[in-house]
């Protein structure tokens, strides 16, 4: 409720500078004109291109991420050579910004198709994914290890029925935090790197100076952001098998 | 069944032995308990005959075997409930029948006698989180028994629990025991369990931990509550107490 006050009086204040002639409309355009500018964007389908655009390249990017994080990380938890062997190489990686890779992204990819976004993409829900998955693993009980192993566990069953639903709630939290890093990052890939996407559509918007679309541009990244981040915190507390206390 | 041999541990860092040459041996089908103070090593005693640690020296004998590493035929119940927190009730008691290769609908049925034993029926579903300490140690037990273990280990199985429901689990570990014939290996300080459950005690003297002396529990079963008002069996406890004690 006072959420939706301060917002009516900050929107009120914007628009009645607007009206008022205090605004310069190519800098800062008032509500009513991005509005319009949702309408006539969302009218030719041009702006659920874009987000479907940018959409995809988060997906394919988290897809294989989840690809190749989870089972480095259920190897790594597990295996003290493998850990030994990765462990140098993803905190020396890790610091890197996935938007430092743009650049290099662009010389191997170029800037038409998805690829250079994917690739972004997927160094940014790359390391969520796996050190979530990773500290998973590592946290199961010795208690429930042992259980498993006196009662005859295999390696399969130790992995499939022990380590990862015991992990399970560790990588969903990743899974969430990937998603968000990854949506943050489609959009800088593709300020640059890219020929549709939402972040396309802000910054062709910005050289012709139609800032009525890049904030309508802006305000649709915030509102996909949220409702993604809302969907998977359903499912973190549908799958989580922690007592809620 | 179990020849336990001159076994000691010594832990790397520790300054004392935690067991120091415990020899005994657990003849099949019988209910036999190791009381001693805590501290005095009995885990790290349960946890070797598991196959958890490795013994310093000496020697565990499992069916004339030489014991190396955990093995469903020597099940432990630990003191703190180690359910599958994911799992619910049938699932956990199912694990150790999955394990070994039983058809769904058998560990089904199987799962279903064991949980009912336990007095358990309805709560299949429940998952750990929603049962009470003393609900979710039946179900260990549920699920210790239901693989049909050659021998069962229990370290101090009704540790945390209050005194009632103690007395409780303590006649259903019994109930249990006589209706499955397993051999029961229990660790406890609780002098009155090891009198009321077994059919020999063995006591262990405190750090470092041997055992000093195995007493012989002549009364006659089936048991009953009943019996621990009786003078022998204050007799016995009275003399295991004294023994402890002198002990230490």
């Amino acid at each position: 409720m006072k959420g939706i006050v301060s917002l009516i009086v900050v929107l009120g204040a914007w628009q009645g500078a607007g009206w008022a002639g205090w605004l310069n409309p190519h800098l800062l355009p008032p509500p009513t004109e991005i509005l319009q500018a949702f309408r006539e964007t969302a009218a030719g389908g041009v702006l659920l291109g874009h987000a479907l655009a940018s959409l995809n390249r988060v997906l394919t990017g988290l897809f294989y991420a989840c690809l190749v994080a989870l089972p480095l990380g259920v190897l790594a938890a597990s295996s003290r050579r493998v850990r030994g062997y990765l462990q140098p190489l993803i905190e020396l990686l890790r610091p890197i910004p996935p938007i430092a890779w743009i650049p290099l992204a662009v010389l191997w990819f170029g800037v038409r198709g998805d690829r250079a976004s994917n690739f972004i993409t997927f160094v940014a829900a790359f390391f969520p994914l796996f050190l979530h998955t990773f500290s998973g693993v590592r946290h199961i009980e010795q208690l429930h290890l042992n259980a498993a192993r006196s009662l005859g566990a295999s390696r399969r069953m130790l992995l499939l029925d022990v380590a990862l639903p015991s992990a399970l709630p560790f990588i969903i939290t990743g899974f969430r935090i990937s998603l968000g890093f990854a949506w943050m990052c489609v959009i800088g890939a593709e300020l640059i790197a890219s020929t549709s996407g939402l972040g396309y559509m802000i910054e062709i918007n910005r050289s012709m100076l139609n800032t009525a679309n890049v904030m309508c541009g802006m305000i649709t990244i915030g509102v996909i952001g949220y409702l993604m981040n809302e969907g998977i915190m359903l499912l973190e507390r549908r799958f989580s098998w922690r007592p809620l206390q | 069944m179990i020849r336990v041999t001159a076994v000691s541990k010594q832990y790397a860092g520790g300054r004392e032995a935690a067991l120091q040459k415990a020899s005994f041996e657990v003849r099949k089908g019988e209910f036999f308990c190791v009381l001693g103070p805590s501290g005095c090593g009995k885990t790290t005693l349960i946890n070797i005959i598991a196959g958890f640690v490795k013994a310093s020296s000496g020697q565990v004998l499992f069916d004339g075997k030489p014991v190396d590493g955990p093995c469903r035929d020597r099940i432990v119940v630990f003191q703190e409930h180690n359910l599958f927190d994911w799992m619910s009730v049938a699932a956990n008691v199912e694990f150790g029948l999955k394990a070994k290769g039983v058809p769904a609908a058998e560990r089904c049925r199987i799962a279903g006698e064991f949980i009912d034993l336990v007095h358990l029926k309805g709560f299949e579903t429940a998952y750990p989180a929603s049962l009470s300490g003393g609900m979710k140690q039946r179900v260990a037990l549920a699920r210790a028994m239901a693989v049909d273990p050659g021998c069962v280990l229990m370290d101090e199985p009704l540790g945390s629990l209050d005194s009632q429901m103690r007395e409780r689990l303590q006649l259903e570990i019994m109930a249990l025991w006589e209706k499955t014939k397993k051999t029961i290996l229990m660790v406890t300080h609780d002098i009155e369990e090891a009198v009321f459950l077994s059919d020999r005690v063995a006591l262990m003297s405190k750090a470092p931990g041997g055992i000093s002396e195995i007493v012989n529990i002549s009364l006659p079963r089936p048991r009953t509550a009943a019996v621990k008002a009786t003078p022998e069996f204050q007799k016995l406890k009275r003399e295991l107490s004294e023994k402890i004690m002198g002990d230490r």
